[in-house]
């Protein structure tokens, strides 16, 4: 048989240059230096302590009492992971939007900052605060920094709080253990920076995919556990003086046992909505529906640390310019998160009059508190800090104030025990409140009122003491405020009077004719 | 190209009194040489994503083998159509044809990113498209390789009957 003159013609270059090509891959592979290994074992941190001890298999537990894991059981080498602002040179959009959320400044904010310090003073070991930073400082605890003698340098990823890698290289969350129960693939982003970057990334991009989009990791980002992992909370002897254990945040278990849990409506679905207030108002009419696109904002209720009408104080507050960010850029994507905080807030509850009853004494009014768009518990979160309460005004028909609960004093920041307040309290071993977040100190946590379920409300009732003298109409006017956290933690800690301005979630005014005197 | 050269291959004159066929060029030659490197570095690349130096010979190659390979393409359907006397041999070609413009379109929308890169603007695009560029590019590269040594060595003249 012979080969067509065209076969025979070409054989030969094909052949030849495969042949050579494959030679010099092959010499290439031979001589080229052998990838840098990932990972930086446990005894090549100077001075790392361990003084929680091993666990009981008897392994060591290197950043406990927090739950964060390091998927390959090694620290990472800070130099060799990449801060939020690399990825921003191609993710953009995405890198602005976090940069303006809580997540970004989880180990920055000042608030957090002071709070940690007065829980270290607290205690013998100063890793106790690793259960603080396993969930705020991810990055800091995998490069072995939070520790009494810092033996590790400083990078730029180190300051970010919840970065980029964070929910990119996640393997594994237990949701219901909480406490930053996640295992992070630190070695995947340090192994990724030694590969092509730049022009070549981007017309070969699967290793970086591999990297930060690894199946695994995907289906964690999209679910509710990977949330759940931080914003689920449990104070026990390992970090606090509880001798039983204390459910301190429970967001997740709120969500799961939801009708948004059961139908599948998850956090990302309403915290990363493109317009988390437009998703809320379209999941409220019941049907279970997922935003055209998802943002890197993590909307939330936090609409202090967005509040760009605080001037330079919000600057100070939020750790400064996190590395990538001018003034300028930070300026215009905070007033953004503002903007959607408040439009988010304003889409989670409602006040419902629901009833008016004269009495001997006087008058019984019936308000309902309504949790009408949060997937969650009314309020949520750490609660010894974040509550609300609510303002209830009774005027006659010249405009006195017949009744009031709530008012004023609240408002300035001083507790009114007469007000109706969703609250927790920390309390020590001897029974004192704890205002100042004292976990180390905290021996139970006592909520004043439940909390509204998603879906649910609280019908708190009035009992109004009417004169003689009074005329109506009366007209109620009632106000649903929110705070993000007591004052006296801020002076406490920071030694600072900064205001910290109430949200009004809901209001109702209504004219009470029927039971005017 | 002269009309004697456009001259269909009817009974496919191997007479004597024409000169031998050489069965290729040094232009076509070369672009097989190429062809056969890309090849082999791509399909290294597919099992050793990140080697950076193996990818940049791949891009460049396989910019440059796009560009003269496309032109030299374009002469070859046209003489070639007039001298294939076999329907399989007209219908392979034109498969491989499709896959060798798959293969390389697959290819130049895959660097697209990295020439923007280098220009200034950055854009990429999705992961789902990119993965599909990805795929296309790879299988594309087996049937055109494939498809070129089955074009190379099939027959497309007509039988000679007795």
């Amino acid at each position: 048989m012979t080969l067509k003159t065209q076969l025979r013609y070409h054989a030969k270059p094909l052949t030849a240059s495969g042949l050579a090509a494959l030679i010099g891959l092959a010499l290439w592979a031979t001589l080229a230096p052998p990838a840098v290994p990932v990972g930086v074992a446990l005894s090549a941190i100077p001075f790392y302590r361990l003084p929680f001890g091993p666990d009981a298999a008897g392994n060591d537990r290197p950043f406990w009492p927090s739950r964060l894991e390091s998927a390959s059981g090694d620290f990472s080498d800070p130099a060799r992971l990449p801060s939020s602002a690399d990825c921003a040179s191609c993710h953009r959009q995405e890198f602005h939007e976090w940069a303006a959320s809580l997540h970004a400044i989880a180990d920055r904010d000042l608030v957090y900052e002071a709070t940690v310090d007065a829980n270290e003073k607290l205690v013998r070991n100063p890793e106790q605060t690793r259960f603080c930073e396993g969930c705020h400082a991810p990055n800091e605890m995998l490069a072995g920094r939070v520790n009494r003698f810092t033996s590790v340098p400083p990078a730029d990823a180190l300051t970010e709080g919840v970065a980029c890698i964070t929910c990119h290289t996640a393997t594994h969350a237990d949701p219901v253990a909480g406490n930053g129960a996640i295992t992070l693939a630190y070695g995947r982003a340090e192994a990724e920076r030694d590969g092509p970057q730049g022009a070549a990334l981007l017309a070969d991009p699967r290793a970086h995919l591999a990297a930060f989009g690894a199946a695994d990791t995907t289906a964690l980002m999209k679910s509710a556990d990977v949330c759940g992992t931080c914003h689920t909370e449990i104070y026990d002897h390992s970090m606090s003086k509880a001798e039983t254990p204390q459910a301190v945040q429970s967001t997740f278990t709120e969500w799961r046992e939801s009708w948004y849990g059961r139908n599948d409506v998850t956090c990302q679905d309403c915290h990363m909505a493109a317009d988390p207030a437009a998703q809320v108002m379209a999941l409220r009419q019941g049907t279970p529906v997922k935003p055209d696109r998802y943002s890197h904002r993590f909307i939330g209720a936090n609409h202090v640390m967005a509040d760009t009408g605080l001037g330079d104080t919000l600057s100070v507050l939020r750790g400064g310019l996190l590395p990538g960010m001018d003034a300028a850029a930070t300026r215009a994507t905070l007033d953004e998160q503002a903007r959607q905080t408040a439009a988010f807030l304003r889409t989670a509850a409602g006040l419902d009059l629901r009833g008016v009853r004269r009495g001997a004494a006087g008058l019984h009014l019936d308000i309902a508190v309504q949790n009408l768009g949060a997937g969650h518990n009314l309020p949520t979160g750490v609660n010894d800090q974040k509550h609300m309460w609510l303002e209830v005004e009774v005027t006659d028909a010249a405009g006195n104030t017949v009744f009031r609960s709530g008012g004023a004093a609240e408002r300035l920041g001083v507790e009114d025990p007469e007000a109706v307040t969703w609250i927790e309290h920390f309390v020590d071993p001897a029974g004192r409140r704890l205002t100042g977040h004292l976990t180390f100190s905290t021996a139970e946590v006592v909520w004043m009122r439940k909390p509204v379920p998603a879906r649910g409300e609280d019908v708190v009732g009035y009992d109004l003491p009417l004169g003689p003298g009074v005329r109506g109409p009366l007209h109620l006017r009632a106000r649903l405020l929110y705070r993000i956290a007591l004052p006296e933690l801020i002076f406490t800690h920071l030694r600072r009077d900064i205001a910290i301005p109430p949200f009004t979630l809901a209001e109702l005014s209504v004219d009470l004719p029927d039971a005017a005197p | 190209m002269t009309d004697a050269a456009l001259q269909p291959a009817s009974g496919f004159a191997r007479g004597r009194s024409l000169p031998r066929h050489r069965g290729g060029s040094p232009r076509s030659g070369a672009h097989s040489g190429l062809a056969a490197a890309l090849f082999v570095s791509g399909l290294w690349l597919w099992l050793r994503p990140g080697a950076g130096a193996v990818l940049w010979f791949h891009l460049i190659g396989g910019v440059a083998l796009a560009g003269a390979i496309l032109p030299w393409l374009t002469a070859h359907v046209r003489r070639g159509l007039l001298r294939s006397e076999r329907w399989l041999f007209t219908q392979v070609s034109w498969a491989l044809l499709a896959s060798w413009l798959v293969m390389i379109l697959a290819g130049l929308l895959m660097a697209l990113p990295a020439a923007l890169w280098l220009a200034g603007p950055v854009w990429f695009p999705p992961r789902a498209v990119t993965a599909m560029l990805s795929l296309a590019h790879f299988w594309g590269a087996w049937l055109s390789f494939g498809g070129l040594l089955l074009h190379l060595g099939m027959r497309h003249w007509r039988r000679m009957r007795p």
